[in-house]
């Protein structure tokens, strides 16, 4: 049952942790709570009190920092969408934002929770792993910085303890000259549904446009994790940015990834077939992006800046 | 139609129904709107998988994402039968919207689409088919 919980909002992420340590493993952290509520309701969990995250000052921003971009564990998937400088930059980001769920879930889901929950197609997560993102984890002993692929040891299964650690903040290299990234997803209807096969990818360009200097590539799926291969980020290395490339590519991901059949959304073979298809437009949308964005410099904090952001 | 994935979007659905006398017409227009989206959905992803379909988060209908623009006509010829020339209104959009719809699913991926929901793996499968057998004679649509 769900009565008798205690409810707190903590005004620090020290203050939030500290809680959860009180607690002694009896509390758990809320910030959404699109996951947990369902949780409580069927009785899959059970904790004595809840530590809502959402009023802590400042862990609702998306800030540049540092050559990095920094949101915040309250950042919800509304937020994500409507930020100025992710729509122009990395709209990888923004377009898997719009694709988890449905509008109402949207604007109160966050992407951290996303993550820590662990699901293995998640959208929020599997576009972490793409930019490589790193997660601070924070617990009563200490914060450390740890790549998002890391926190996954199985499917549903994060490494993360949610009795007493939090991640306060997600964090990705920023988007510099000649880099894009792009979206890909595919399900039984456009809302309101897990993928069938979602992709996420993104490509370093060389300064003159005509080399891949670096390349990452997540299918969501086709593995109980969100799956980087490897092998296809590998062999762009070096390529020409074009067709025959991309290309190349789709087809090691379609031989690395392994999906499996469920009947209420795809066959393995269906899957299988979707792979070259998705990969393939992936990178080449990521790599019309990285070509197309203009940059400048702006009021001397090195920000690079789209078109899209010109007053 | 994706021809690479076999993902279907309806963009527009214009439907004209001989409805009697619209006694309220903006309701028999939501009416037709409804049907329009329940023969959607049964062209494009419903179905009941027994066992697997409890509820609708496996059992899927359309949402506001799936629903295409629509053009309405109520074509008003008072019925000798029903009260004031009304006549009832509902099912036969649903069942009109269906083959409407399949056509223009078999006419964009080349090949006739013979099992519901015509869902994007089934499309795909049936182009895949189509262009592995030998030409057979054409089929009317």
């Amino acid at each position: 049952m769900t009565t008798g919980i205690s409810y707190l909002y903590p005004a620090s992420v020290t203050e939030a942790v500290a809680l959860l340590a009180d607690w002694d493993g009896r509390a758990r952290i809320m910030a959404g709570g699109t996951d947990l509520m369902p949780a409580l309701q069927q009785g899959r969990c059970a904790p004595a009190c809840l530590v809502d995250v959402t009023r802590i000052p400042s862990l609702d921003l998306v800030e540049v920092r540092d050559g990095f971009v920094v949101a915040g564990a309250a950042v919800s998937f509304a937020r994500l969408q409507s930020d100025p400088f992710l729509r122009a930059r990395v709209p990888a980001l923004v377009e898997a934002a719009a694709s988890v769920a449905a509008a109402p879930l949207q604007s109160v889901a966050t992407w951290a929770g996303n993550i820590a929950q662990a699901m293995p197609a998640a959208d929020g997560a599997l576009v972490a792993v793409a930019l490589q993102a790193e997660a601070r984890v924070v617990s009563a002993a200490g914060a450390r910085w740890v790549a998002v692929d890391s926190l996954y040891c199985g499917p549903k299964t994060s490494t993360l303890d949610p009795t007493r650690q939090m991640i306060s903040h997600l964090s990705f290299p920023l988007p510099g000259p000649g880099w894009g990234c792009a979206w890909q997803r595919t399900g039984r209807r456009p809302a309101l549904i897990l993928p069938t096969l979602n992709c996420a990818s993104t490509v370093q360009l060389s300064a003159d446009g005509s080399r891949i200097l670096a390349a990452t590539l997540a299918l969501g799926a086709v593995a109980q994790l969100p799956f980087r291969v490897c092998a296809a980020e590998a062999a762009l290395l070096g390529q020409e940015p074009a067709e025959v490339s991309f290309e190349q590519a789709a087809l090691m991901a379609q031989t690395e990834c392994r999906p499996r059949s469920s009947p209420l959304r795809a066959s393995r073979e269906y899957r299988q077939a979707l792979i070259p298809v998705m990969v393939r437009d992936c990178l080449a949308q990521a790599t019309r992006l990285a070509r197309a964005v203009v940059w400048r410099s702006v009021s001397g904090r090195g920000r690079p800046v789209g078109k899209q952001d010109d007053p | 139609m994706d021809l690479a994935t076999g993902e279907v979007q309806a963009l527009e659905i214009a439907a004209a129904h001989d409805v009697g006398r619209a006694i309220n017409p903006r309701d028999a227009e939501g009416q037709l709107e409804g049907g329009i989206l329940m023969g959607l959905g049964a062209v494009l992803m419903e179905e009941f998988l027994p066992g697997l379909s409890t509820g609708f988060g496996n059992y899927y209908i359309p949402t506001a994402r799936s629903t295409p623009r629509m053009r309405i006509h109520l074509e008003e010829v008072p019925s000798h039968f029903g009260p004031l020339g009304a006549k009832g209104l509902g099912e036969a959009v649903t069942v009109s919207t269906a083959p409407a719809l399949v056509n223009a699913i078999s006419r964009a991926a080349g090949v006739r689409i013979r099992s519901l929901p015509a869902t994007a793996e089934r499309i795909l499968a049936a182009r895949g088919a189509a262009s592995a057998a030998p030409a057979g004679p054409g089929e009317d649509e």
